[in-house]
């Protein structure tokens, strides 16, 4: 670079030389650079079979319907019910009756105003028999809902109506403190008339599918991946940071592992459970294992021997079961043992646990032996019951190890069956062959109530066959009640009856686990593990 | 020549419609319907919905119905994706899956048949025993096993291919290749068999004598009678390359028409899986034929009949 | 006998073992022959004598365990351990060879012209279509009708005999100077067994080739050819000028086939003239002469030494008793 020759000549090529790139430099460091669009890949398990708000079933439809819809009310990241749709509501009637207010200029997807109208005929399009949606008991609370929902009166009945295009009236049959968090969910979003009108069952297609979330459907090929894209008419786009959220059917969770290491996705719907010891030694900054609203459990026939009125053999059965065991060791992800039915966390609640949950192991057993002895068995006159589970390793695993303790503490001899998922269902309906079922609960809300009806007499979702008029009435009286102090003082009230009459084996409540990279900000422990796109961002990465 | 493809399509009528009908009613037969779930419908629901997709009419009308649909190219409604119907399924999964298949069974062809011919050329020598020990390892490890190993070696520790997805040719590699080794192995073995007795045979040992250079003798005089077996073993393994490849689509996250196929029967969609057998039926038929047509090309005694 | 160079034709020494996992199997040893241009030598002997091995030999087409030793010269360049390039230029082209089974050296599933043409394709450098012209030629030569319909046609399509005419047109596209007929009509009836020997007398007459002909029948060896070579266990026992041989047999052996032929003159009922006893276990050949267990003039030396060969009144014969006794 440097010439030998005059220094002066051999100087002012380099000075322009260095000049130049300095400005250039400059130029770089000072410019804006181009934004990055950001995009959000994210495992999503199963694939949905449909993404019509109001016949979408399950946690993966649920997912992107967030994304696709708002409802009147919102959850925050942390999960506490806020103002959705609607900014603010009015309560009156002794809680009775609300009034939603929408948001001025709300809009749908393709412009067209939103209007209360919108939300009132979702929800009787949801509470409809023909459409079929699997989650009616989710409207129950509103006035009319029963007798719609079972087809004694037309949808127009339903207490819904709007006042006028901001105003959207809900009539309740009885207070229901815990109403507006319902509104979160899918079963109760607004429909795109024209777009239903028009395309019929169609209508929730990419290119035909109109919403108010936001994002809009872009792409769905299916089995390979859904694309969503900003919704530029969204009220709060500007908040906005994700422009594109990718969801892909990720059903082999130990090949969407493998995916999420080679880079191909930012978060995954879940970890498998036999690599979460490796996970949580190589990556676990990444790892979210958080408290879920849902147990696993095993489930009693109450209409048949050995178990119908016989409270004492189920608690026998149900003390010999080392929670700590099965929670800790086999599960292993850091689910909590379950000595109670409603899981810890849950809004507004303090869960019961069992009295005998502190109990050391001898004193538990013991008693567990003394109530079968009661309950007539021996050694001479094992027990001889089956426990029937859906086949999975993991579940077998389980029975397995729940057969044994109960060999151990009392000398049960237990069969093993299981069954295929549809053929499962059927056999815990039906409640003619089951004795012992393994089952699981997830909440469709956050509130005790989407635990305790189960139990209700006569819940078609009831496969213990469990009918206690006076659990009833405790629900009846909770529900009755505005204070919510004393709601939930009802409430525990039914729990501790439901832990007296035992018609169900709480095993533990489940943990979430998800794989997040780190350059995606914005998470937060949530115990539906509700997770709206938009509230997260993706800076450079 | 026409004749004898007609007479085949048309005896495929009644095989066809015998498949279809068995599928109908062994999968009512089956316990649990489409609409069970965990969180069951209330019952009057459950039976809207059930009258809505005529499960509640007798079964023989069903049956009537569907038949009527088929008729016609429509392979009905999918019960469990509402506002997709199985005609849609089909034609979005079956190229992908069709794709998997081709491709795997190229693979299979050229690199199992070159792997057989190697190996019987150089019988019993120590490349034969490599060749065919590779082969029994291909043969004996399964696919899921298979294509994980690939996976976290190609794609999570070296990087150099995805993962999974269908997007681009580079995400074809992987699962080609896992859904091509096991044939890649079959093939090896049965062109080496036949290859080696080939070999043996006289007219092979005449060519040789004529002076021809060894790569035509292979080639030209061994390969088309070497080629037999392995194309009676190519009509079903092909049938099976694009309609067995369900693992390998599950594993990779590729949209084939092997987990509808799949997924249909554990969901109880009737339609879906009915469709998925009556096309995949078809295939099939239609395979088989074609290799009864190849083997005309390929032995001209064959011809005569 | 003429100088080795000279010869089209020259084997001496010629060994041929096997190996198998019961031992070294000797096939043929110490088998020596000459043939010059346009002559037609005939090797005669019982299955398994080594007949087609020493054909195979000369061809290098043994099987992959076999080995030869010695020397096979052929117009004055050693086959024996040839490289396979150079051994290719020659066979098909300067050497052609008639298989035994027609049907079994045609490959059923080409075309009966892409067989004939590629011969001249490979050693001719000719074109198909020329090479296809070539081939209708010969294939009148062999006198087979319609040859253009049978080029476009399969083997399986011909007669028997028409197939051995086939292969010896095949065999006879680029004009050899030396063609090797390995039992070539033993797979046929008898009429047409004399028509493909008149044949090959005529075509040896039309192209001046030399004829190599192995045959297990001494009437077939008697029509054809000018020399006969006797084998028996692999070794040669006697050969010489035909007419010689067959007339005045100078060993053992020869005379018993020549008994032990079945006789139109004699009644039907009377039991034929076998040699009786078993040819020797190949594994482990026998120290001295190989026929001695079923020779009738065997001497007590003959079991413990070979015969060496030796050349009387121009037949060359290997044993230990006089000629002149053998009747």
């Amino acid at each position: 670079m440097f010439s030998t020759e005059t220094p002066s000549h051999g100087g002012i090529p380099f000075l322009r030389a260095f000049l130049c790139v300095s400005v250039a430099l400059c130029e770089f460091a000072f410019s804006t650079p181009a934004q990055a669009v950001q995009v959000l890949r994210k495992g999503n398990e199963v694939e949905p079979e449909t993404l019509d708000p109001h016949k979408a079933q399950g946690i993966s439809a649920a997912n992107i319907l967030r994304d696709l819809y708002e409802g009147l009310t919102g959850e925050a990241p942390d999960g506490s019910v806020v103002p959705g749709a609607a900014e603010r509501w009015e309560v009156a009637d002794e809680g009775r009756s609300y009034t939603f207010f929408l948001r001025e200029g709300a809009r749908w997807s393709n412009g067209d105003p939103l209007t209360a109208e919108d939300y009132a005929a979702g929800l009787r399009r949801s509470a409809d028999p023909r459409t079929g949606s699997k989650y009616s008991q989710l409207l129950l609370p509103i006035e009319n809902a029963d007798a719609v929902t079972s087809g004694r009166l037309p949808p127009e009945a339903l207490g819904v109506g709007a006042l006028d295009a901001h105003r959207l009236q809900i009539r309740l049959r009885a207070p229901a403190p815990h109403f507006p968090g319902l509104l979160t969910h899918h079963a109760t979003f607004p429909v795109h008339r024209p777009s239903l009108a028009a395309h019929g069952e169609r209508f929730a297609r990419p290119g035909l599918l109109v919403g108010n979330g936001a994002y809009r459907l872009d792409q769905w090929v299916m089995q390979s991946h859904i694309a969503l894209v900003r919704n530029t008419e969204y009220w709060d786009a500007a908040q906005v940071a994700v422009d594109r959220v990718v969801y892909y059917p990720t059903e082999n969770a130990a090949a969407e592992l493998k995916r999420y290491r080679a880079g191909e996705l930012d978060w995954t719907g879940t970890v498998p459970q036999n690599q979460m010891p490796w996970v949580r030694q190589n990556l676990g900054a990444e790892l979210h294992a958080t408290p879920y609203l849902g147990i696993y459990y095993y489930g009693f026939n109450l209409t048949r021997a050995p178990f119908r009125d016989n409270p004492k053999l189920r608690r026998a059965l149900a003390l010999a079961v080392d929670r700590e065991i099965l929670a800790g060791k086999i599960a292993a992800a850091g689910e909590t043992p379950a000595y109670g039915w409603v899981p810890p966390g849950t809004a507004g609640y303090a869960p019961v646990i069992a009295p005998w949950a502190s109990w050391p192991a001898e004193r538990r057993l013991a008693e567990a032996r003394r109530l079968y002895a009661e309950a007539g068995y021996s050694a001479e006159r094992p027990l001889e019951v089956e426990i029937r589970y859906n086949t999975h390793a993991d579940h077998k695993k389980i029975a397995v190890v729940v057969a044994y303790m109960w060999q151990q503490a009392l000398g049960v001899r237990t069969r093993l069956i299981n069954e295929e998922w549809k053929v499962f269902l059927q056999s815990r309906r039906f409640k003619r062959d089951t004795q012992v079922f393994r089952a699981s609960w997830i909440g469709d809300y956050d509130d005790p109530s989407s635990f305790l009806e189960l139990f209700r007499c006569g819940n078609g979702l009831n496969d213990t066959g469990y009918c206690n008029t006076a659990y009833d009435a405790l629900l009846d009286a909770a529900a009755a009640q505005t204070d919510s102090g004393l709601r939930r003082a009802r409430m525990q009230d039914a729990e501790r009856l439901l832990l007296e009459d035992l018609p169900v084996l709480p095993m533990y409540f489940y943990v979430s686990r998800h794989l997040v990279k780190p350059y995606v900000r914005g998470w937060r422990a949530n115990i539906m593990d509700h997770h709206y796109t938009k509230h997260f961002r993706l800076p450079p990465h | 020549m026409w004749s004898f493809v007609l007479k085949r399509l048309l005896s495929a009528i009644p095989t066809l419609f015998l498949l279809v009908a068995l599928t109908f009613f062994l999968m009512r037969v089956a316990p649990g319907g489409p609409f069970d779930a965990e969180r069951a419908l209330p019952p009057e629901v459950q039976a809207q919905v059930e009258a809505a997709y005529h499960l509640d009419e007798p079964v023989w009308r069903q049956f009537g119905r569907y038949l009527g649909g088929l008729m016609q190219g429509d392979l009905g409604p999918s019960y469990q994706y509402a506002g997709y119907t199985v005609n849609e399924l089909v034609a979005q999964g079956f190229p992908v899956s069709l794709q998997l298949g081709m491709a795997a069974l190229l693979l299979a062809l050229l690199l199992g048949g070159g792997a057989g011919i190697l190996a019987a050329l150089k019988y019993n020598g120590p490349a034969d025993h490599g060749i065919m020990a590779l082969a029994m390892t291909g043969l004996a490890l399964p696919n899921f096993v298979v294509a994980p190993l690939l996976v976290l070696a190609f794609a999570v520790t070296l990087a150099w291919l995805p993962a999974g997805g269908w997007d681009g040719p580079a995400s074809l590699v992987l699962p080609v290749l896992a859904l091509a080794l096991p044939q890649v192995a079959a093939i090896a073995r049965l062109m080496r068999g036949s290859m080696i007795e080939v070999l043996g045979q006289g007219y092979v040992r005449a060519a040789r004598a004529k002076g021809l250079p060894e790569y035509r003798v292979v080639l030209v005089h061994a390969l088309k009678p070497a080629l037999m077996p392995v194309l009676s073993y190519l009509g079903p393994a092909t049938a099976q390359l694009i309609t067995g490849s369900v693992v390998i689509e599950q594993i990779f996250s590729i949209p084939g028409l092997g987990r509808h196929f799949v997924q249909g029967a554990l969901n109880r969609d009737y339609t879906v899986v009915m469709g998925v057998v009556v096309f995949y039926g078809a295939l099939i038929i239609l395979f088989n034929l074609i290799v009864d047509l190849l083997y005309g090309v390929l032995d001209p005694r064959v011809r005569q009949r | 006998m003429t100088n080795a160079s000279r010869n089209l034709l020259h084997v001496s020494d010629l060994k041929v073992t096997f190996a198998t996992p019961a031992g070294s199997l000797t096939a043929v040893d110490g088998l020596g022959l000459e043939l010059d241009a346009g002559e037609a030598l005939g090797i005669v002997g019982e299955s398994g004598s080594g007949k087609t091995q020493t054909a195979l030999a000369i061809f290098g087409l043994l099987a992959a365990n076999g080995r030869a030793e010695g020397s096979i010269r052929f117009r004055g360049q050693e086959l024996l351990g040839m490289a396979r390039s150079q051994l290719n230029a020659i066979r098909g082209a300067e050497i052609g060879m008639v298989f035994q089974d027609p049907l079994g050296s045609l490959n059923p599933h080409l075309t009966v012209g892409t067989q004939m043409a590629e011969v001249l394709v490979q050693h001719r450098g000719l074109g198909r279509a020329e090479a296809l012209r070539e081939s209708a030629r010969m294939l009148d030569a062999v006198r087979i009708a319609d040859p253009a319909r049978r080029l476009a046609g399969y083997p399986h399509e011909l007669s028997g005999g028409m197939r051995q005419r086939l292969t010896i047109a095949m065999a006879l596209l680029c004009r050899p100077k030396l063609l090797l007929a390995d039992e070539p009509t033993s797979a046929l009836d008898v009429t047409i067994q004399a028509q493909i020997l008149a044949l090959l007398a005529e075509l040896r007459r039309e192209f001046g080739v030399a004829v190599l002909l192995i045959a297990h029948d001494l009437g077939i060896v008697a029509q054809a050819c000018d020399r006969v070579l006797v084998l028996y266990a692999g070794r040669p026992m006697e050969q010489g000028a035909v007419e010689r041989v067959l007339a005045r047999p100078s060993h053992p052996y020869t005379l018993g086939l020549l008994r032990s032929r079945p006789r139109l003159d004699l009644p039907p009922e009377l039991p034929l003239d076998a040699i009786a006893g078993q040819p020797p276990d190949l594994l482990h050949p026998p120290a001295g002469c190989p026929f001695e267990p079923r020779c009738a003039f065997a001497l007590d030396r003959c079991r413990v030494e070979a015969p060496p060969s030796t050349v009387e009144a121009g037949v060359q014969r290997a044993c230990h008793a006089r000629a002149a006794e053998l009747r």
